[in-house]
């Protein structure tokens, strides 16, 4: 199948600065409208020259502290309901930025150069909101929109060469079932995600004691590409948690960054289910351990952001694993068919398609190269990508760093930066081009 | 620390007696011989002189002692001898202390001199002997120095190490030949471990060796606090004055051959800079210039008096040859010398004293070898002390701790690829995992650099050194000191943590250079090692160095994959007379390969 380029829409969602909130007051966020990620970064463009846009978002007033977002985590949403937000988001944009969205859109051919919006911010706040509902005047999504692929990013600067992988994709599946919560069915958990995975595209390994050490043990022995996680999520101190099982097969908690620092470099996806055969603490919690900080290396990742049904799932799951082998490895595709197939075969009066998030840490969404046969450069080219993938990592966190310092940035940070993101292009570069030989 | 009374003499012409010189004592620990002062006629002549300078032999030891009791008789005449006598003894056996002896020379050397005579710069002081006390100059309980003024009237200058040296090694076409490479050579070896990166001496050398570019460095940013120049001296007609004068030879940028710097000239250029401290030698690999008179290594006594006698000059010392010196003892000179300079406790005559000293008890130099005599040092500095040395670095101060910051960030930046890349190489082929050793040694070299310029920036240091370990196999790991200025260390304890999940301790043995007291290693279950070490230096100084203390052995666990750990140093102490001193730790960081 042909690659697919996108036609790139970057809305980053800032808080205006110098809003103070006190409680019981609504924030004022500024929406600055970009290309990509690099816009955001020191050196690579004068993004501080980008004309940014008051909006008032239909956030709840306690958003500031408590970060909710629109709807509570505990609830299903209606497909009624779904419209109404998805319209109420709509017209709060500010209509400069809503007719050149349109306009590039129609501008767009299916199957050739959709156009990919990125929502982007360090905001729960903006994050939590379930932008995959975005409607137009008319009610209809925008997700659903063929030429148009609705995402997430947490940034960065350099994304790193996708790993080349021959079939069958290495899928490590987690599902974890703690005593002291109330107990899922594993089994139906299971099979719902599992009609995808099929052999020979697929090769699947469950981890039957979900503990952190033997997470970390089985990471290490068989390193997969794909984690795909089902269970309860929670929210502590404003970050996002899975749970794993303690040594007494109670609850423990993972946050994102203990996540970042177990993963081997292999895994190029995480998809973060929320479990549909008990009741959820907070399923934001799935999306915000894929929203966590650009400085921790977590993959692109797929999590639900509000509870949903069985038949959602399904749907949702039988298609995305069979398009990402169609797609040879292109998360944003597969994502959208989907979405799309959860919104045709799950409940007629139900949003359920839309609790599916994409967020993109790698800028691409085409961190794997799925190929069903080996080549001669098997060796060099994997050298060279686990190598440029490493480099691209180190030059990400020195830019994530630079842009949270500012102008307080000293030239010494600055020359490192410099002269590690250079290297980190280098590399990619390199890794491409055997790619290509 | 030696404390020393001063016996403090004039010695000048004396005016209403011609090619006749008066010599007063200003200072003395016996209160009651001051202001005795003596007229007389030199006896000291410039054939004795002419031996000192032989180059085709020089004087054998009872030729110089019979040089040295004649400067003797001519500093000490008359009564002056038996007040210095008394004065010594009051010194060490009553004060229980050394008496240090400055000459304070008034004369100006335009005095017409009578066949065979000498200036009274000419005198070499420094050979002074006397049949019970021997040589003075070389025994550290007498140090001898010269001086321009009666009394010394600059401050010692406050730095922070490193010490910055501006080194100008001038070979001109037109002079005898020299090889330039061969003098970078000589000091590089000279001055060794002090130079090496992170060292209490930042070493520069000036190229090439052109007024223009003298100049240039003496101005720059970052100040010089010694300038070192090697090359050759002369007197003759510089520009358009028609008077001879000493002068140095620097190189001309269009023909290489002598650029003359007159002593007013090179006054000007170091009133422009920072530089506290002036040391002149000849080049060591030329061939000897005729011996002529004048000679020309008088040229640099006649700068260095000219610039040390500028009532508003800033270099405060100046130490200059005032005969030709071996380049065995040129080095020898030069290494203890710089390396003396560096004790916070020593004044410059003692470190000049000491470097006699050493160049007197070198092997090779030959009995009678007059090389001790050479340098001749002058200095205005109070107490005795060019620098007031900070060993370390004002960590306390926002520029310091904002470098710091940066450094550490660094090594923490890297850490993150290195333990990706060595998680990388699991479970990849052997041909995948030789490529990506090539990313874990770059990581590896930048996190080292950057622990290199942190330990810089630290100043003294206590580091534990990690390295390369197999999975399964022992590493020994040193554990260094390193000090910036001379001092004893009484006591260095240090607590180590370490992740018993990947190394394991397995013993100690005793470091090379902790000589004296004792050492205690014991576990601490379940992650820590305390190391307690007395009296390492065995209660000498020890000079600017890394000193290995001890090796701590670990092994790492069997069946590890590829990662890193740390060693880290929780608590330390390192002291003198039970004063903790302002030292820093460094950690190890331990990289463990998967077994071959």
């Amino acid at each position: 199948m042909q690659s697919i380029d996108y036609t790139d829409t970057l809305w980053e969602f800032m808080l205006k600065e110098s809003d103070s909130i006190s409680q019981g007051e609504k924030p004022t966020f500024l929406l600055r409208p970009g290309v990509d990620e690099s816009e955001l970064y020191y050196g690579t463009t004068e993004n501080h020259q980008l004309k940014a846009f008051e909006v008032e978002l239909p956030v709840s007033e306690s958003s500031k502290r408590s970060s909710l977002g629109l709807i509570t985590a505990q609830q299903t949403v209606g497909r009624d309901e779904a419209r109404d937000i998805g319209m109420k988001l709509w017209s709060s944009l500010p209509s400069d930025i809503k007719q050149s969205f349109q306009v590039s859109v129609q501008g767009a051919t299916k199957d050739q150069a959709p156009v990919r919006l990125k929502i982007c911010s360090a905001l729960s706040s903006v994050t939590d909101i379930p932008w995959e509902l975005l409607a137009s005047e008319t009610g209809s999504a925008l997700s659903l929109h063929p030429n148009v692929r609705l995402v997430r990013t947490v940034p960065v600067l350099i994304p790193p060469p996708a790993l080349t992988v021959t079939t069958p994709v290495q899928v490590l599946l987690l599902v974890t079932n703690p005593k002291d919560a109330r107990l899922l069915q594993p089994y139906k958990e299971i099979m719902a995600i599992r009609g995808g995975l099929n052999f020979p595209d697929y090769k699947l390994r469950i981890l039957d004691v979900p503990t952190l050490e033997a997470l970390q043990l089985e990471l290490n022995n068989n390193p997969p590409h794909i984690i795909h996680y089902i269970g309860r999520s929670a929210v502590s101190k404003g970050e996002g948690n899975i749970i794993l099982h303690d040594n007494q097969d109670r609850t423990f908690w993972l946050c994102g960054s203990d996540l970042a620092r177990i993963l081997p470099p292999s895994v190029r996806l995480i998809c973060l289910s929320a479990c549909y055969t008990a009741e959820n603490y907070r399923a934001m919690g799935l999306s915000r351990i894929a929203h966590s900080s650009a400085s921790f290396q977590l993959p692109t990742m797929i999590a639900n952001q509000y509870p949903l049904g069985e038949p959602s799932i399904v749907a949702f799951w039988n298609a995305f694993y069979p398009s990402l082998i169609e797609h040879q490895g292109n998360v944003n595709e597969a994502f959208h068919e989907a979405q799309l197939a959860a919104c045709k075969g799950g409940p007629p009066d139900s949003a359920d398609w839309a609790s599916f998030v994409l967020i993109l840490r790698d800028r691409t969404g085409k961190a794997l190269r799925i190929v069903k046969e080996e080549t001669v450069n098997d060796v060099a080219r994997l050298a060279a990508e686990l190598s440029a993938q490493v480099a691209t990592d180190l030059a990400n966190i020195l830019a994530e760093q630079i842009r949270a310092l500012g102008d307080n940035v000293s030239s010494e940070v600055r020359k490192l930066y410099e002269s590690e993101s250079d290297r980190a292009r280098w590399l990619v570069n390199k890794a491409t081009n055997i790619e290509r030989d | 620390m030696n404390e020393y009374n001063e016996f403090r003499l004039t010695l000048g012409a004396d005016d209403s007696n011609p090619g006749q010189w008066k010599v007063q004592i200003i200072k003395s620990p016996a209160d009651f011989v001051i202001g005795k002062k003596e007229t007389f006629k030199p006896g000291f002549t410039r054939t004795q002189l002419k031996l000192l300078r032989n180059r085709n032999g020089w004087p054998n030891l009872n030729e110089l002692k019979q040089i040295g009791d004649t400067v003797w008789q001519t500093v000490m005449a008359g009564s002056i001898a038996d007040a210095f006598r008394l004065s010594l003894e009051k010194s060490l056996k009553y004060d229980k202390r050394g008496m240090r002896v400055s000459l304070s020379l008034l004369s100006q050397d335009d005095e017409v001199l009578a066949d065979d005579a000498v200036s009274i710069s000419e005198l070499p002081v420094e050979a002074i002997y006397e049949n019970k006390l021997s040589f003075l100059a070389t025994d550290i309980k007498t140090p001898f120095s010269r001086g321009l003024q009666i009394e010394p009237d600059i401050e010692p200058f406050e730095v922070s190490l490193p010490l910055r040296m501006l080194v100008v090694v001038a070979t001109p076409k037109d002079k005898p030949e020299a090889k330039a490479s061969e003098e970078v050579d000589a000091i590089k070896k000279a001055l060794g471990n002090l130079i090496e990166e992170g060292g209490p001496i930042q070493l520069d050398f000036c190229v090439p060796a052109t007024r223009r570019e003298l100049s240039r460095r003496l101005q720059q940013a970052s100040p010089y606090h010694i300038l070192h120049f090697i090359g050759h001296g002369g007197f003759g007609i510089v520009e358009n004055d028609p008077s001879e004068q000493p002068h140095i030879c620097l190189e001309r940028e269009d023909t290489s051959k002598s650029d003359p710097i007159n002593s007013d000239l090179f006054l000007a250029m170091l009133l422009n800079s920072h530089v506290r401290l002036l040391v002149m030698t000849a080049c060591s690999s030329a061939a000897p210039s005729p011996d002529k008179v004048p000679y020309d290594t008088i040229a640099f006594d006649g700068m260095a008096q000219r610039i040390l006698g500028h009532p508003n000059g800033k270099v405060s010392a100046a130490v200059a040859m005032q005969f030709d010196l071996e380049s065995e003892a040129a080095v020898i000179f030069t290494g203890s010398f710089y390396q003396n300079l560096l004790n916070p406790d020593k004044s410059l005559d003692e470190v000049v004293t000491q470097a006699r000293y050493e160049i007197s008890v070198a092997t090779g130099l030959g009995p009678g070898h007059r090389a001790w005599i050479t340098p001749v040092i002058y200095w205005r500095c109070k107490g005795g002390k060019v620098f007031d040395i900070k060993a370390v670095s004002k960590s306390n101060d926002e520029e310091t701790l904002k470098k710091l910051l940066i450094w550490e960030t660094r090594i923490e930046a890297y850490r993150v690829p290195l333990e990706r890349s060595s998680k990388q190489m699991m479970n990849q082929p052997l041909e995948v995992r030789q490529l990506l050793a090539n990313d874990i040694r770059y990581y590896l070299g930048k996190i080292t650099e950057a622990q290199k310029e942190r330990a810089k920036l630290l100043g003294e240091t206590i580091q534990l050194w990690g390295g390369n370990v197999k999975s399964g196999q022992e590493i020994s790991c040193p554990v260094i000191l390193r000090l910036l200025i001379t001092r004893p260390i009484d006591v260095v304890e240090m607590h180590v943590q370490y992740d018993p999940a990947k190394v394991s301790y397995a013993g100690y043995v005793r470091g090379r250079d902790a000589v004296g007291g004792d050492l205690i290693v014991e576990q601490k279950p379940p992650d820590m090692i305390r190391m307690f070490l007395n009296n390492p230096s065995g209660g000498q100084s020890w000079t600017p160095h890394k000193y290995e203390l001890a090796h701590l052995k670990f092994k790492a666990a069997a069946d590890l994959k590829p990662s890193i750990t740390d060693l880290r140093v929780k608590s330390f102490k390192v002291s003198h007379n039970a004063a903790a001193l302002p030292f820093a730790a460094l950690n190890g960081v331990l990289f463990i390969e998967e077994p071959t």
